[in-house]
C-alpha cells in the first residue's frame, strides 16, 4: 500500500515537471497622466516576460500591458513611480579650467567656497592638475521637460534638456551640448560654436557632478563643468532660461 | 609598454624610467622602484609626458594609494570590520582582473588606441570599484566577481561607457572619438567625476 502510494506519488511529481507551467495572462490599460506613453516602453519593457507585450496609445495617452499577473504588479509599481508631474530644479553650473601648467589664477581664490573646495580636493586627488580657476557659475532654474540654454563666461555656451530619470533621486541632462563661442571669420558670420561635447548624464541630487573634458589623458588643461542640482518649491511662472 | 624605447627625450634617467615603467606595466615593479618612478615622474616633466602618452592611466593617481587609503579608512572603524574585509576583497579582486588584462594586451595588441581603451576601462573599473564601495559593498562576491569579469572582457572601441552596478554617469556620447573616464562617489555627499578625454574639442 504504501509502495502504491509512493509510485503514485512519483508518477504525479514526474507529470508535474513535464507540464509546463501556465499562468494567465493579464490586460491591464495604464493612462498616463504627464508623460508621454512611448518614453514608458523603456520603463517597461525589462520587467516583462517573454511571453509579455506592451501596446503603445497615443492618442489617449494610454499603455496597454499583457503580461503574467505578477509582471504587470511590477509595471504598474514603476509606472505609478515614474508618471509623476514635472519637478522644477534649480542647477548650480559653474565652469572651472583645470591646469598643470600653473597659468590658471591661483586656486585660492576659487577655495572661498567650502563645496567647490571640496570638488577642488576630488579632482587633484584624481587627476594631476594643480591649478583651478573659476571661469563663471549660474544657478539655471528649470522644469521637467523644458529645454535650457545659458552662456558661461562669455565664451561657452550649455545646453541641455531637462528629464526624469528614472531613479527619482536624479535628474537627466538629455542631450547635452557644451559650446565654444568664437568670433566669426567675416562679417556674415557674427559667431561660430564649435563643439566640445554632446552627450546625456544623469545628476544625483545633492551630490555634485563633475565633467572634465580634455583633449587627451595627458593633456596640461581641461575645462570642468560642475552641476549640483536641488529640487525648487514649484512657484507660479514659467523658469529662467527656458527656450521651449 | 614598450620600455625605455619610449624615452628617447634628453633626460638623462629615460633609460632607468623606461625600465621601471616597463616592470609597473609587467606587474613586477616593487615598492622601491614604483617609489622612485613616481618620485621621478613627479619631478620630471620630459619623462612624465613620455610616459603618460605610453600609458594614460599614469594621469590619475595611484591606484595603490586610494586602496591603503580606503583599508586604512575602513580598519579604524571597528564597527565596520566585515565591510572593510569585502571591500578588500572587491578591491583585490578587481585589481587582480586588471593585472591580468595588463599582462593579456601586452601580449596580444599592440594597437595603441585599443590598449588605451582596455587600460581606461580597467582604471575606471577599479576606481569605480574602489571609490564606488558605498553602492557596491552590500553586493556578494557574486557581484565582485562580475565586476572584475568585466574588466577582463573584450571592450569595443572606440571606448565609452563601462556599465557599473548603477545607471551609467553619462551615456548618449554623441562625440566620436572621445574616451570617458567614471569615477563613482564614494559616498552620497562625494562629487561623482567623469572625464571626457576628446581630441577634436575646441576648449
Amino acid at each position: 500500500m504504501i509502495a502504491a502510494i509512493c509510485a503514485a506519488a512519483a508518477a504525479a511529481a514526474v507529470i508535474a515537471e513535464a507540464t509546463p507551467t501556465v499562468t494567465a495572462a493579464v490586460v491591464r490599460v495604464f493612462a498616463l497622466r504627464y508623460r508621454a506613453p512611448e518614453d514608458a516602453l523603456a520603463v517597461v519593457r525589462p520587467l516583462l516576460t517573454d511571453s509579455g507585450s506592451v501596446l503603445v496609445q497615443p492618442k489617449g495617452n494610454t499603455l496597454t500591458v499583457r503580461d503574467s499577473a505578477a509582471a504587470v504588479e511590477r509595471a504598474a509599481h514603476s509606472i505609478a513611480a515614474w508618471d509623476r508631474p514635472p519637478r522644477p530644479i534649480d542647477l548650480r553650473v559653474t565652469l572651472l579650467r583645470a591646469s598643470t601648467s600653473g597659468r590658471a589664477p591661483p586656486s585660492s581664490a576659487l577655495e572661498t567656497s567650502a563645496e567647490l573646495r571640496s570638488v577642488a580636493e576630488r579632482l587633484k586627488r584624481l587627476f594631476r592638475f594643480t591649478d583651478l580657476a573659476r571661469l563663471d557659475a549660474a544657478v539655471v532654474q528649470g522644469v521637467e521637460g523644458q529645454t535650457v540654454a545659458y552662456v558661461l563666461g562669455g565664451e561657452y555656451r550649455l545646453e541641455f534638456r531637462i528629464e526624469p530619470a528614472d531613479d527619482a533621486r536624479q535628474v537627466r541632462l538629455k542631450g547635452l551640448l557644451f559650446e565654444h563661442l568664437r568670433r566669426g571669420p567675416g562679417p556674415g558670420v557674427v559667431e561660430v560654436r564649435n563643439d566640445i561635447l554632446r552627450t546625456t548624464i544623469s545628476v544625483t541630487i545633492g551630490q555634485p557632478y563633475i565633467l572634465a573634458v580634455g583633449r587627451d589623458e595627458s593633456a596640461a588643461g581641461a575645462l570642468v563643468l560642475v552641476f549640483n542640482g536641488t529640487w525648487r518649491t514649484p512657484v507660479p511662472g514659467p523658469g529662467i532660461g527656458g527656450i521651449d | 609598454m614598450t620600455g625605455s624605447g619610449v624615452f628617447a627625450g634628453p633626460c638623462a634617467d629615460g633609460d632607468l624610467i623606461g625600465r621601471l615603467l616597463t616592470l609597473r606595466a609587467d606587474d613586477t615593479l616593487d615598492a622601491a622602484g614604483r617609489k622612485t618612478l613616481d618620485a621621478h615622474l613627479d619631478a620630471c616633466d620630459d619623462c612624465r609626458a613620455a610616459a603618460w602618452e605610453a600609458d594614460p592611466t599614469l594621469l590619475f593617481a595611484p591606484l595603490a594609494v586610494s586602496a591603503d587609503a580606503l583599508r586604512a579608512r575602513r580598519a579604524s572603524r571597528w564597527d565596520e570590520a566585515a565591510e572593510a574585509a569585502e571591500a578588500d576583497r572587491l578591491a583585490e579582486d578587481v585589481l587582480a582582473a586588471i593585472r591580468a588584462r595588463q599582462t593579456e594586451s601586452a601580449a596580444t595588441s599592440r594597437a595603441p588606441g585599443r590598449r588605451v581603451a582596455l587600460r581606461a576601462a580597467a582604471v575606471l573599473l577599479a576606481v569605480a570599484g574602489i571609490a564606488g564601495l558605498v553602492v557596491l559593498k552590500r553586493s556578494d562576491d557574486s557581484v565582485a566577481n562580475d565586476v572584475a569579469a568585466r574588466a577582463s572582457a573584450e571592450l569595443p572601441l572606440p571606448l565609452a561607457i563601462a556599465e557599473g552596478p548603477a545607471r551609467p554617469l553619462i551615456e548618449e556620447l554623441r562625440t566620436p572619438g572621445a574616451r570617458v573616464y567614471q569615477f563613482a562617489g564614494g559616498s552620497p555627499k562625494e562629487a561623482t567625476v567623469v572625464f571626457v578625454a576628446n581630441p577634436d574639442a575646441d576648449l
